[in-house]
């Protein structure tokens, strides 16, 4: 007969409580670089403003579509209500001629401001190419564009929805659930990519390259970036009952080991709690210098943690890879959706419904802006045919250039329909040299390199010539190839 | 025969045994847990553990999201600390949840449970008696004298909340007695609101009565300990039907502690009213199909229009919808159509060119004046908008550019009836040629044999 807690306290004659010392966690940053201050915006009163769609325009009026469903434009200071009534829309991007695309569950819309009014008054369906079921996880999240103008999107899995295909916690009731689709200018609804789980977050780089993040969950080991490539299958089988020569039975009858060959491999391994849990949109740092030192380098903030992380992609042969390391936190909710302005100003658009955050507020928007103080931070990674070249944003002490200055462990992750996985196999790294280069703010170290794990790389002893510490000390490197 | 009896005897020792074993090895890590409860530093620990790993899933203050709220009287796997600890280590992997004890060690682990201990919060084990033959002295207010009433009732609750719309309405009081964990706050009350001049109300903890402070009108506050103590609440009226709410007040936190609070508390609502101009809205929509637009018109009458099905798949009168459930949490719950309904149907009111029963493809929707819904049906291009509202008619207009010589025909479930001065009506459904027209209107009433009359 199970015992309950006040019987055990009785049976124990302790008067138990010990009361946590109100600690609290969630109002200071622990790491931040030198430079960087978190600006709230204030939101419209008593609207539940859960953003999960950011853009800019031309004139640099903000954007946002939340997930009540409204649209709003927030230009000299003042917030206007320019559509309303979608579908938990997760997504918004910004035309060039002036519309606006968003993505709402059932639907992929062009809002169209057809008398200039300032509030949009068409709403015109893109896409619907797929199946939605009314379930409350099936996100459609995007919408982004690459050069030829074509449209990407993604299809979240469902979870308990009726009479789904489920292998792992997440399910899909088919119809291209766990895809990524693509639209093209003609207005082609095409399926694209399959093995998707939760992708919270697509981005465009420069170049056109379209980038995904998914969330940890059953099939992944912890969340991960993608580059989005055609057909191919990114590690969640749920989605490949869409597939021609796969049904129900077939996926079902099917192991981890079967998938584990078809599956591409992420760029970049997030590692979970130490960087993100839920990663969302990825933008590039493309303002010339205003947002400080990181140009060019990718962006992504995390909802559960409250906080932004940096990608710094590496490109080994063709392939990319890269490494993660955080870069702020201490935001007041999760940070879903990030957009740059031409000042140089990031926008943070949050929420916290349903999913917490360690922010603590139930949604809102804030602004991570740079006021030119260069920081001493880890600029960018780089793997070589011995280990690896750091380059940090300032000059570094040379006397701190020692492998005494590093501490390096590798591992990897499970690939199974269990919900995450721990760091497997994690296995002491010795830096074996440690040596300056001809540039002052950069270091080569030498160690023992193995393909397929991620390497935590602890530079805790290195300072700069001023004797400044990094705010963020470990970067993650997610090693798929070597240098022959 | 001995011998078996022996081995039967033996047999039966072991499995005792191990049973002892297995309980008192439970028991032990129980005790230990429950002390490392009390220790601060291993409960600072398990929440800097807690607000790492555990809060995505159970919420920043433990309140639950897509796990379990984890500081209320409800285990579903076990509320033992041991249970709780076993459950932190095995996970639930199928649910979302690793194993822990991959990931962490055992102190980790149990400095977690340490911290889960220390939160809990609000009432257990409750028992109540319901006693009958109260008098209500109003001017004062006093406090009955228990011996002279008659114990009508004794229960144990089994519940962790209070709930005083058990005593039949009339003159009877209920006793509550149970235990209340109140974690360290800044000035934790209890806060007592709805109360009326006739209600006679004490709250006893730990063995003291709770001083009583006028807040206003009609709430009161109860200042309290923290920590785990017993609990009493007595409360007598005379049948009023509105009952009382009660919360524990942490700082801006207030917890409902009766039925009422907590139900008042779930109310989940968010109106879409059609004041001034027109609304349409897209969301999960109690018995309507997916991919269901709901508009909301000033007249207060409301429609569905299915951009799967391209057909109005219901109308009911009004108010639009209330999307509180929808937009609450994760959104797992349908919105809920307000006012009177005339019909949901899946299939609805659908129209048929040349008696083709071709898809149709819907285009968009425009929001100038009253929603107008754009389809394309055996490649007709069509629109279709409200033209009229009355309080029990609402007229529909269709228009293209091609329906030229075209025979349409307007199918309708039963519970409504459609006409148009020019069709010819048939059973549920109606049959018009529009004869060069670039538009036919058609209006829909409820049939008065239907489910529910608009009026």
């Amino acid at each position: 007969m199970p015992i309950n807690l006040k019987q055990l306290f009785i049976k124990c004659g302790v008067f138990l409580f010990g009361f946590a010392a109100a600690i609290n966690l969630n109002c200071h940053a622990a790491y931040s670089p030198a430079g960087y201050s978190i600006k709230t915006i204030e939101t419209p009163k008593d609207v539940r403003f859960h953003i999960t769609g950011l853009d800019i325009d031309k004139d640099g009026s903000i954007v946002c579509a939340t997930r009540i469903g409204d649209v709003w434009r927030f230009k000299n200071n003042a917030w206007q209500l320019i559509a309303d009534g979608l579908h938990e829309p997760t997504g918004l991007l910004i035309e060039e001629d002036g519309t606006l695309l968003v993505a709402q569950k059932p639907e992929l819309t062009r809002l169209v401001d057809s008398d200039k009014n300032g509030i949009f008054d068409e709403y015109i369906r893109i896409a619907d190419g797929w199946e939605f079921h009314d379930n409350y996880h099936e996100f459609n999240f995007g919408p982004v564009k690459d050069l030829q103008g074509n449209i990407y999107g993604a299809l979240n899995l469902g979870h308990q929805t009726p009479d789904a295909f489920k292998y792992g916690g997440m399910d899909s009731a088919g119809g291209y659930r766990g895809w990524a689709y693509r639209v093209t200018p003609t207005g082609k609804f095409e399926p694209w990519a399959y093995g998707l789980r939760s992708p919270a977050g697509m981005g465009v780089s420069p170049k056109g390259e379209i980038f995904f993040s998914d969330n940890q969950g059953d099939w992944v080991g912890t969340s991960k970036i993608h580059l989005l490539r055609q057909n191919e299958f990114y590690g969640h089988p749920a989605s490949l009952i869409d597939l021609p020569e796969f049904n129900r039975a077939k996926v079902a009858a099917m192991t981890a080991d079967d998938f584990n060959k078809m599956r591409e491999l992420p760029n970049v391994w997030i590692p979970h709690q130490e960087v993100a849990n839920s990663p969302g949109n990825l933008v590039w740092n493309s303002t010339g210098g205003k947002f400080g030192p990181f140009e060019n380098q990718i962006f992504v903030g995390d909802q559960t943690q409250s906080n932004i992380f940096r990608v710094l992609l590496d490109k080994v042969g063709d392939e990319y890879q890269g490494a993660v390391i955080t870069f702020m936190d201490g935001f007041q909710s999760g940070n879903i959706r990030l957009a740059f302005d031409k000042k140089g100003s990031l926008w943070v658009g949050q929420t916290a419904r349903g999913w917490a955050a360690r922010g603590g507020k139930p949604f809102g928007l804030e602004k991570v802006e740079w006021d030119g103080t260069q920081p001493f931070e880890l600029e960018t990674i780089k793997l070589n045919s011995n280990g690896f070249k750091l380059v940090f944003t300032q000059d570094i002490a040379k006397k701190t250039i020692d492998t005494s200055s590093f501490t390096v462990s590798h591992w990897h992750y499970h690939y199974n329909q269990k919900y995450g996985s721990p760091k497997v196999d994690v296995t002491p790294v010795q830096v074996t040299h440690a040596k300056s280069t001809t540039d002052p703010k950069a270091l080569e170290i030498s160690l023992p390199l193995v393909r397929n794990k991620v390497y935590g790389i602890r530079f805790n002893g290195i300072t700069s010539k001023t004797g400044k510490k990094p705010s963020s000390n470990t970067v993650y490197y997610t090693l798929n190839k070597l240098y022959q | 025969m001995f011998t078996a009896f022996i081995k039967s005897i033996t047999r039966c020792y072991f499995v005792y045994m191990l049973a002892l074993y297995s309980f008192q090895a439970q028991a032990n890590t129980d005790r230990e847990l429950m002390l490392r409860a009390s220790d601060q530093k291993a409960v600072a620990r398990g929440e800097k553990l807690y607000q790492s790993v555990c809060f995505g899933c159970h919420g920043l203050a433990l309140e639950g999201g897509t796990g379990f709220n984890l500081r209320d009287a409800v285990w579903v796997h076990g509320g033992r600390p041991s249970q709780i600890l076993e459950s932190l280590e095995r996970g639930f992997p199928d649910k979302g949840m690793m194993a822990f004890k991959n990931v962490y060690n055992s102190q980790s682990l149990k400095d977690i449970v340490a911290f889960i201990l220390a939160k809990q919060v609000g009432l257990r084990h409750l028992k109540y008696d319901v006693y009958d033959g109260f008098e209500v002295d109003e001017k004062k207010r006093q406090f009955p004298d228990l011996k002279k009433l008659k114990l009508i009732k004794s229960v144990n609750h089994h519940n962790k909340e209070l709930d005083f719309s058990i005593p039949i309405p009339g003159k009877t009081g209920i006793i509550y007695r149970g235990s209340i964990y109140v974690p360290k706050s800044e000035n934790p009350i209890i806060v007592v609101t709805k109360l009326g001049p006739a209600d006679i109300f004490k709250i006893s903890a730990a063995g003291r009565q709770l001083k009583q402070e006028k807040f206003n009108k009609s709430t009161w506050h109860y200042a309290i300990r923290p920590g785990r103590q017993r609990f009493e609440v007595a409360y007598f009226n005379e049948g009023r039907t509105r009952v009382p709410r009660l919360y524990l007040k942490l700082g801006e936190e207030l917890i409902p502690l009766n039925k009422a609070a907590s139900s008042f508390e779930k109310q989940s609502t968010y109106n879409i009213i059609a004041t001034s101009e027109a609304k349409v809205v897209r969301k999960k929509i109690d018995q309507l199909p997916i991919r269901s637009i709901a508009v909301g018109l000033p007249e207060k009458i409301n429609y569905a229009f299915n951009a799967k099905s391209c057909s109005i798949v219901g109308i009911w009168g009004d108010d639009l919808l209330n999307i509180g459930p929808n937009i609450a949490e994760r959104g797992k719950l349908a919105s809920i159509p307000l006012g009177n309904r005339w019909f949901y149907d899946n299939k609805g009111i659908y129209l048929t060119i040349d008696g083709q029963q071709a898809p149709c493809k819907y285009t968009k929707y425009t929001r100038k004046g009253s929603p107008e819904f754009h389809f394309i049906l055996d490649q007709v291009k069509l629109t279709l908008a409200a033209k009229r509202v009355t309080k029990t008619s609402i007229t529909f207009a269709v228009t293209s550019s091609n329906l030229k010589n075209k025979k349409i025909k307007l199918n309708f479930p039963p519970s409504v009836e459609v006409s148009n001065p020019l069709g010819n009506v048939g059973e549920n459904f109606l049959t018009i040629v529009p004869s060069g027209s670039r538009q036919f209107d058609f209006t829909v009433s409820p049939n008065s044999g239907g489910e529910r009359n608009a009026n």
